[in-house]
């Protein structure tokens, strides 16, 4: 997020972590699954709205 | 108005009479990022101390390291009708098939890979490894679809929410890598996905 910020991304979206962004290998599959699809939910609603210049 | 004319006047002035121009908070002058020598009594552990000291408790201090600044970004407009266009996964977690055959260096990356993914509903572990030196790659070496992912994104393309998932993802690492180096990168992947009809792409970050 900083380093995101700092160059001057438009949309960022919070992953799960550095080591595993779009997951989390301490939830089981589905729920791991679960968790992706709501970040990438998340990730394609900004896509969809204005965004700020960075 | 008048006070910043003076102060130009009076920096140009130096300038063409070829006298030495001091610091920009002593002259007045926007900071340009030049760095010069100087000496100074206290030792550059005595200063660090100092500035630790002052963040500490609160006190301002003038750090002798400014992090880079990047100019501003304008935003793309929002992607419009996401069930009718074509959307691509990139990454800079430098995920590559079994082998690099791109031979993506772990840092300070000069290349990046496409890697074709038509036809596949999940990316499994033993199919691809990590070359990236900036973290922990266990996670996504056991699930791609940690950093790429795949699986929720053929999902939703059979849902509708997005029309097409296109046939490759990118990929490069990003870690330590210059800024100029870092752009080209950016460029190129951009003109191949637009060249390719693509509307939105979802950029996975280490």
């Amino acid at each position: 997020m900083p380093v995101a910020k700092m160059v001057g991304s438009n949309r960022i979206v919070q992953g799960g972590g550095i080591v595993h962004v779009l997951g989390d290998p301490n939830l089981p599959q589905e729920e791991e699954k679960k968790l992706r699809h709501d970040i990438l939910k998340r990730a394609f609603d900004a896509l969809q709205h204005t965004a700020e210049n960075g | 108005m008048r006070d910043v004319l003076t102060t130009m006047a009076r920096l140009a002035w130096k300038f063409i009479n070829h006298q030495a121009i001091g610091r920009p908070r002593g002259e007045g002058h926007i900071p340009q990022g030049i760095l010069r020598d100087d000496f100074v009594a206290p030792s550059a552990a005595e200063r660090l101390v100092a500035m630790v000291y002052a963040k500490t408790i609160g006190q301002p201090f003038e750090s002798e390291f400014m992090p880079p600044t990047f100019s501003p970004v304008p935003a793309p407009a929002p992607v419009l009708g996401l069930s009718k266009v074509r959307v691509a996964l990139v990454t800079d977690g430098g995920l590559v098939p079994k082998g690099n055959p791109d031979k993506i260096a772990p840092y300070a990356a000069t290349n990046w890979g496409a890697y074709d993914i038509s036809g596949l509903d999940d990316l499994h572990g033993e199919d691809y490894e990590v070359s990236h030196r900036g973290y922990d790659t266990r996670y996504v070496e056991q699930d791609p679809d940690r950093l790429v992912p795949v699986d929720v994104l053929r999902e939703l393309e059979r849902a509708g929410v997005v029309g097409k998932l296109h046939d490759c993802f990118v990929s490069t690492s990003g870690l330590a890598n210059q800024i100029a180096n870092s752009r080209r990168l950016g460029r190129e992947i951009a003109e191949k996905l637009k060249a390719e009809g693509v509307a939105a792409v979802i950029l996975t970050s280490t």
